[in-house]
């Protein structure tokens, strides 16, 4: 059975592009263009198992939004992959206390996405 | 002109610089921009004094320009996200295709591949060629028998000669019987009717040897006739049965050999795929390029709207430009999410010191859109950190 992700990127063109790579390795797709979308997507009923968020977002900034998803006791446990053009130590850390599970630095390779997909999801 | 000139240099510096596309052109942006700004500061009490050519009519119009320039800039990165957003779309449907048009001939079809059929294909010619081959085999087998009958038949010619010689000679006998019996008189008439029979009985059973010998003739001439027509009618079978299994082989080599070619073709054709599902790889991490100038750009349009604001502060009669270079960079560097950004800021605001640690990442700290090369332990990239 696909797997779906949730995508948030305030970015039209950069959810597009791990929309596709994940769309053709054969998972179900969901997408918002910031935390509180991605908030919003999760409420939707839909079962996620797997996040992948932008750190820098208008609305609601992927450090906030982690930690409102960790708060839902269905989602405490699921990997999030941070996907941003931040590679501040710091930023990684607060990523990390947020409940992030990885953390990729932007431009990403389409395989290397699925490979670390493939690694965390259980 | 002194201020339209710091304007022009500070941002064409600002986005050499956070872009990193040209080092060399930042460097000269950083100097340039540095004198400006050094120059104006040092007559920052004539320019700002009210009574200049820095009057708060002339700045409400550099503040309007700048403002302009931050939408167009926002417009530009619009339409440059929808254009990225269609060329993604499409190399996804150029490598869809390309996966496409190789599952088409890859020789499967309902569940047999193509090599199965030859083989199948093969394998029933060969059974109908080795079928007319055994009929081949038993015409010539007939035709043997048959030459065993034709000695049979020459055999019975040759026993009617040797019946007939009989009856002649057994004629002969009852003509001396009979010769006998009249020279014995009266005594010898049983004798002659005897003779007489026998007689009629030799030339009967001369009759039917004849008779025999023609039927054998005729037997002989039709087995002939039947002999030649059998002969030819097998070697012709035998003939075409080879030459069928020539043609059959030759056509089964072909069919192989061009089976050979397509799994070739299609093998070449994997290869290429996979070949062109990396280079889109490659060019949809390349067209990445757009998020960072994307967000380098918004960085830009923040520093632009930063300088409409000081402009607004000077025409309510408020000094920013006093602000500690520290502060400013934490306001300024707030948003930014690159260490390249931070660093070009720091550099510029010659504060280095607060982003000394700061290492940008390869990618973001080239010209050139490279992909990463994985370093790590885990093989998934320098780019990549697993908690």
């Amino acid at each position: 059975m696909s797997k779906t992700v949730l995508i948030v990127d305030d970015s039209t063109s950069m959810r597009q592009m791990v929309s596709m790579t994940l769309k053709e390795a054969g998972f179900i797709v969901l997408e918002g263009g910031n935390g509180q979308e991605g908030l919003n997507k999760l409420a939707g009923g839909t079962k996620v198992q797997l996040i992948v968020s932008d750190l820098n977002m208008p609305v609601m900034d992927g450090i906030t939004f982690i930690k409102h998803v960790r708060q839902k006791p269905e989602y405490k446990f699921i990997p999030i992959l941070m996907l941003t053009t931040e590679s501040q130590e710091g930023k990684k850390q607060e990523g990390k206390a947020a409940g992030a599970t990885g953390w990729i630095v932007k431009p990403f390779d389409p395989q290397q996405l699925l490979k670390v997909i493939a690694k965390v999801l259980p | 002109m002194l201020v339209v000139a710091f304007l022009i240099t500070f941002f064409f510096s600002v986005v050499a610089m956070l872009a990193s596309y040209s080092p060399i052109a930042g460097a000269i942006g950083v100097f340039v921009a540095t004198v400006s700004f050094m120059a104006i500061w040092m007559k920052f009490p004539l320019v700002f004094s009210g009574n200049s050519i820095f009057s708060p009519k002339y700045v409400k119009g550099l503040q309007d320009t700048v403002l302009i320039q931050s939408a167009q800039l926002k417009g530009a990165l619009a339409s440059l996200e929808n254009a990225i957003v269609k060329v993604c779309g499409s190399f996804h449907d150029i490598a869809r295709k390309a996966r496409d048009t190789i599952s088409d001939p890859s020789g499967k079809k309902g569940g047999l591949d193509l090599q199965t059929i030859i083989n199948e294909g093969r394998e029933t010619l060969e059974d109908l060629l080795n079928r007319i081959q055994e009929k081949s085999n038993l015409s010539l087998k007939t035709l043997a028998r048959m030459e065993g009958i034709q000695v049979a038949m020459k055999e019975i010619v040759h026993i009617t000669d040797e019946v007939e010689a009989i009856a002649e000679n057994t004629k002969l006998l009852a003509l001396n019987a009979r010769i006998e019996a009249t020279r014995m008189g009266e005594q010898g008439k049983g004798f002659t009717v005897i003779s007489d029979e026998i007689t009629v009985l030799a030339k009967q059973c001369t009759e039917t040897g004849v008779r025999i010998r023609e039927l054998a003739q005729k037997l002989n001439y039709d087995w002939s006739n039947a002999f030649e027509e059998l002969q030819g009618l097998a070697s012709s079978e035998m003939d075409q049965a080879q030459r069928s299994q020539r043609d059959v082989h030759q056509a089964l080599s072909l069919l192989t050999q061009a089976y050979g070619d397509l799994q070739n073709a299609v093998e070449s054709a994997n290869y290429r795929s996979q070949s062109l599902s990396q280079d889109i790889s490659q060019a949809v991490m390349a067209l990445q390029f757009q998020d960072i100038v994307n967000q380098r750009v918004i960085h830009v349009i923040e520093a632009l709207e930063d300088i409409g604001q000081d402009m607004n502060s000077y025409l309510k009669g408020k000094n920013t430009l006093g602000e500690d270079p520290e502060e400013r960079f934490e306001r300024l560097a707030k948003p930014y999410t690159m260490a390249s950004e931070r660093q070009a800021l720091a550099r510029q605001l010659g504060v280095t010191n607060v982003v000394q640690n700061e290492k940008p990442t390869q990618y973001q700290s080239q010209s050139s859109h490279q992909a990463p090369v994985a370093t790590t332990e885990s093989g998934l990239g320098d780019n990549v950190e697993l908690f």
